[in-house]
């Protein structure tokens, strides 16, 4: 019996998983994963997602300085340092002790005017916390009563923090709660498309000063190339921008998380239709997205003729790095952001095994997993993709162990290429570091190529992937000088100590 | 002349960075390396209590924070159950790798305001395992990092520290993170050291690297040192009734060698040995003139300094002593001061340790600005960089201010793994190298290079 196996883990494919697993939120579930209890919370799921609407949009906390830190202390700072989104301003009503046995909606009043009078915005949200929401604050009847006075259009989000600690349940709530700010089009242009679900992503471009690409570059490639028109890539802009989405002909999906909700909202709203695929990366995953996209706007001929051209470009690079892959292993690690975006590792899944790997899933932890049904419905019944995922208690969010999964799974070092999503990649010198397995970067947050989306959409992205892989391969050819951060975490960082640890007897 | 404005005097609203209560305390506490922290309370507060825990890693060491799993069922049915599960397991080393000396608990808003009894849920837990635990009411609506430190320490001197008798000597160093220094574990290390190369006895740091039983030092001590400006009244008083009176004195803390100076000698003049204060003063001087003294570099660089406009803002006595700094030892104007605090005590120490500078430097002290009033005051003085933390990089940046990230807190504001401090004489070589790399961002010409850069023409002919 496996180490993994005697801990409670096992393999099921990824559809069978998902129904095997009790409801979030049940006694049941706490059983099967003791100690979870996600990474963040509603409330920052909530203002992260909303300040992406920047230029003349303003959020206001109601709720202690505290939670306004806590978003500030990490999320809206990283994604202003590297991925393009400017400062936030965050005015909070900075609720004490005495506003939670008082009520805080004087504070709430005041602090709208105020912002509204210093601030100048043309959309204010209010999102509230745990303290606020649990004490019954009556937001709406406060921005009732500012109404008059302010000439900003002031909305309410519910985003207590406990009421979604799963980032799964926290976003589906999003969608009716962005496509309500939107307004009914006027015209809509047979040739607009939308792509909706980009979270901390911005459609500012290089050409416009951005130092590392975004998602944008490729989107405008793959609509453009087929003769269509982009016409909003949510969430970005400014509230005219976001208002006027529903004119689009269609909306298309980034990610399925974060784009089915809204695209569910604006087709209940406002009749919009919208096409399921997600995530376009690798020859077939592209060509599939843009066929979708071309047969829903009678565009099949230019697609035709566009993806041909463009995956000529690409064979020889496909070619070369199936060279290098056939027949691996892709160990796939979601980490603890993959609670944001298993969709995104699951896309590489599908890219890896376009080129004949085979990949398993793990460290994906149930309670996130079973909050994000779309993720399921856009992977499996869309992509018809059903890999393996390790199904296990993970106790108190802790991972498990990459050496332990790869001794499960009976494959060595040569055997592997691992990816992970979050900034605790494995890696220990003398046993696995990038010396001596394949390890390509697919985190969000760290993975950065000048030229290229940054997820590895569309085609140059592909590319890019395809270049990453095969590098990754080469470097680990190497077999010693592991790397600084290998030896920093192992307890053998010198290569001298590899042999003697080997020569000990296995205790 | 000095310009006080207090733009948001009149109103609660607040727009800057002030991280919750259970931060402060779990600062304290993750300071005392055979204990463990429990967190009981949703994640998102939990994340941002796990971050600034890192603060205490470089020189220092790891104490856990364990979650209790509150999630939206016990926000609604109550979370004991799975509080009072969590601790019997940290007690029993099942969660953690060794038997703590010590478990203590903070807690976010949900639990707070439901009104859970995580007091009453230990005690049981408590008596059980015989493993003391102290649970701390710290929900982030108690107020910021100074009053959560303050109810950490309240809890220490309540539930932990035994009545003492005997002699008392040497100080007692307080809250090192409320410096409102991004280099403070580096920095308070340093401060141990100039202490006592000045005979200073040190006799506790709360909290760096200690033991739980070092507690029960904490009343021999002959005063507290606290590193922060705020007031902390209710520690203030149950320290002062043991017998360990707190310093009020407006000390700018160490930053540059004038203030190192008057630094010094003061606590060493009633603490220690001031002519040995001189000593080490005179030797480090020395130490570093050996680097600077006839090396261009740094005539060039101290030349070119010299007269640039600057903003700094941070925790009051951070950009308080900051400024002094930029003015007094670089000859910097500095124009605009954007003090935060916590209390109306913690600035007006700040604009005590301001006022001398006022004859000479016509400056502006912004009060607990939002970031939108401090971003527009340093665009209307047309400053050419800004001393702040990473938060507030990506606003000054905006406005097109060159900007050094100095303040706040260590998790997530620098790189620097290099233990050197910012305090000290010693530390002016990094403080002085840190604010040379920002004087270059502001003045090197990155877009002229750009568009003027040389075309080879055959390019150019297209």
């Amino acid at each position: 019996m496996s180490k993994l196996t005697a801990q409670g883990y096992r393999w099921l494919p990824l559809k069978e998983a998902f129904e095997s697993l009790p409801e979030i939120d049940t006694p049941e579930f706490n059983e099967l994963t003791p100690g979870y209890e996600g990474v963040w919370c509603r409330y920052l799921w909530t203002t992260t997602y909303f300040q992406q609407f920047f230029h003349d949009v303003v959020i206001v906390t109601h709720g202690p300085l505290s939670c306004v830190a806590a978003v500030k202390n990490f999320k809206q700072t990283h994604y202003s340092l590297h991925s393009a989104l400017p400062f936030a301003h965050s005015p909070c009503t900075n609720m004490d002790e005495n506003a939670v046995i008082m009520g805080g909606t004087e504070l709430l009043a005041d602090t709208l005017r105020k912002v509204d009078r210093e601030y100048r915005p043309r959309l204010i949200i209010v999102t509230d916390t745990c303290a606020s929401y649990m004490i019954h604050d009556d937001v709406d009847a406060v921005i009732a009563e500012v109404e008059p006075d302010v000439k900003a259009k002031v909305v309410y989000t519910p985003s207590p923090g406990f009421a979604g600690v799963q980032c799964g349940k926290a976003v589906e709530a999003m969608g009716p709660l962005v496509a309500a700010l939107m307004d009914p089009p006027s015209n809509v242009d047979p040739e607009g498309v939308n792509v909706l679900g980009l979270y901390y992503d911005t459609r500012f471009t290089e050409a416009e000063g951005r130092k590392h690409g975004g998602n944008t570059e490729a989107y405008v490639h793959l609509i453009e190339g087929i003769g269509l028109k982009v016409h909003r890539i949510m969430n970005a802009g400014n509230y005219d921008y976001l208002r006027t989405a529903p004119e689009a002909r269609v909306n298309t999906i980034h990610t399925a998380m974060w784009g089915y909700p809204v695209a569910q909202a604006m087709e209940e709203q406002f009749g919009t239709p919208w096409l399921k695929r997600q995530l376009p990366m690798g020859l077939q995953g592209t060509r599939d997205w843009v066929v979708d996209l071309a047969r829903f706007m009678d565009r099949e001929e230019e697609a035709e003729r566009f993806v041909k051209a463009e995956e000529e470009k690409l064979t020889g690079l496909f070619e070369e790095t199936k060279k290098w892959v056939d027949g691996k292993v892709l160990l796939v690690e979601c980490s603890r952001n993959s609670q944001a975006k298993y969709g995104e590792m699951l896309a590489y899944a599908r890219l890896a095994q376009e080129m004949g790997m085979k990949p398993y899933i793990y460290c994906l932890h149930p309670m996130e997993f079973k909050s994000q049904r779309d993720d399921l419905v856009a992977v499996v019944e869309v992509e018809g993709l059903n890999p393996p995922v390790l199904i296990g208690p993970y106790p108190y969010h802790q991972p498990v162990n990459v050496e332990d999964v790869m001794a499960d799974l009976g494959v060595d070092a040569d055997e592997c290429l691992y990816i992970y999503d979050d900034v605790f990649p494995y890696a220990k010198s003398g046993s696995f570091d990038p010396s001596n397995v394949a390890r390509y970067t697919t985190s969000s947050q760290m993975k950065r190529v000048k030229g290229s989306s940054f997820l590895g959409v569309g085609y140059a992205g592909t590319a890019t992937t395809y270049r990453g892989i095969i590098e990754s391969f080469k470097a680990a050819k190497r077999k010693s000088k592991p790397t600084f951060f290998g030896r920093v975490w192992s307890s053998t960082p010198f290569e001298f100590q590899f042999a003697k640890h080997k020569e000990r007897p296995a205790s | 002349m000095m310009e006080v404005l207090s733009p948001n005097k009149e109103t609660k609203m607040r727009d800057q960075f002030q991280p919750g209560a259970f931060v402060g305390s779990i600062f304290i506490t993750s300071g005392i390396l055979d204990t463990a922290n429990v967190y009981h309370g949703v994640s998102g507060c939990h994340a941002m209590a796990q971050h600034f825990r890192g603060d205490l890693l470089p020189n220092g060491g790891y104490v856990p924070i364990v979650g209790t799993g509150f999630l939206e069922t016990e926000a609604i049915m109550g979370g004991a159950a799975k509080l009072v599960k969590t601790l019997r397991q940290v007690a029993e080393a099942k969660l953690v790798k060794e038997v703590p000396q010590c478990i203590w608990i903070s807690m976010s808003d949900c639990p707070a305001v439901s009104g859970e009894d995580i007091e009453g849920a230990s005690k049981g837990v408590a008596a059980d395992t015989g493993v003391k635990i102290v649970a701390i009411e710290n929900a982030g609506f108690k107020g910021g990092v100074v009053r959560g430190a303050e109810l950490a320490l309240c809890k220490i001197l309540d539930e932990v520290v035994q009545p003492y008798d005997g002699t008392r000597q040497g100080i007692n160093l307080i809250a090192p993170f409320l410096m409102g220094s991004a280099n403070w574990p580096f920095d308070i290390d340093h401060i141990v050291e100039m202490l006592e190369a000045a005979g200073v006895k040190v006799n506790l740091v709360l909290s760096r690297n200690l033991n739980f039983a070092d507690l029960q030092r904490f009343p021999a001590a002959e005063a507290n040192l606290l590193l922060g400006y705020d007031e902390m009244p209710d520690f203030v008083g149950k320290s002062d009734s043991i017998g360990v009176p707190t310093l009020t004195d407006d000390l700018a803390l160490p930053f540059g060698i004038g203030n190192t100076e008057e630094w010094l000698l003061n606590l060493a003049e009633r603490f220690g040995d001031s002519k040995k204060a001189q000593r080490y003063l005179v030797d480090e001087m020395n130490s570093i003139k050996r680097i600077l003294h006839r090396n261009y570099n740094f005539s060039w660089m101290a030349s070119f300094l010299s007269d640039k406009y600057a903003a700094v803002c941070g925790y009051a006595p951070f950009a308080a002593a900051m400024t002094r700094y930029l003015f007094h030892d670089l000859n910097i104007r500095v124009k605009v001061v954007g003090l935060w605090s916590e209390t109306d005590a913690g600035i007006q120490k700040a604009e005590r340790v301001l006022e001398p500078l006022s004859d000479s430097l016509d400056f502006t002290v912004l009060e607990n600005p939002t970031y939108l009033q401090l971003g527009e005051a340093a665009k209307q003085a047309n400053v050419d960089f800004a001393i702040g933390s990473i938060q507030d990089k990506p606003l000054f940046k905006s406005y097109g201010i060159a900007h050094l990230n100095l303040g706040g807190f260590y998790y997530f504001n620098n790189y620097n793994f290099v233990p050197w401090p910012l305090v000290g004489v010693k530390g002016s070589l990094r403080l002085f190298s840190e604010i040379c790399k920002v004087v270059d961002d502001a003045f090197y010409e990155t877009e002229a290079w750009k568009k003027l850069a040389f075309v080879p023409g055959d390019v150019a002919e297209g």
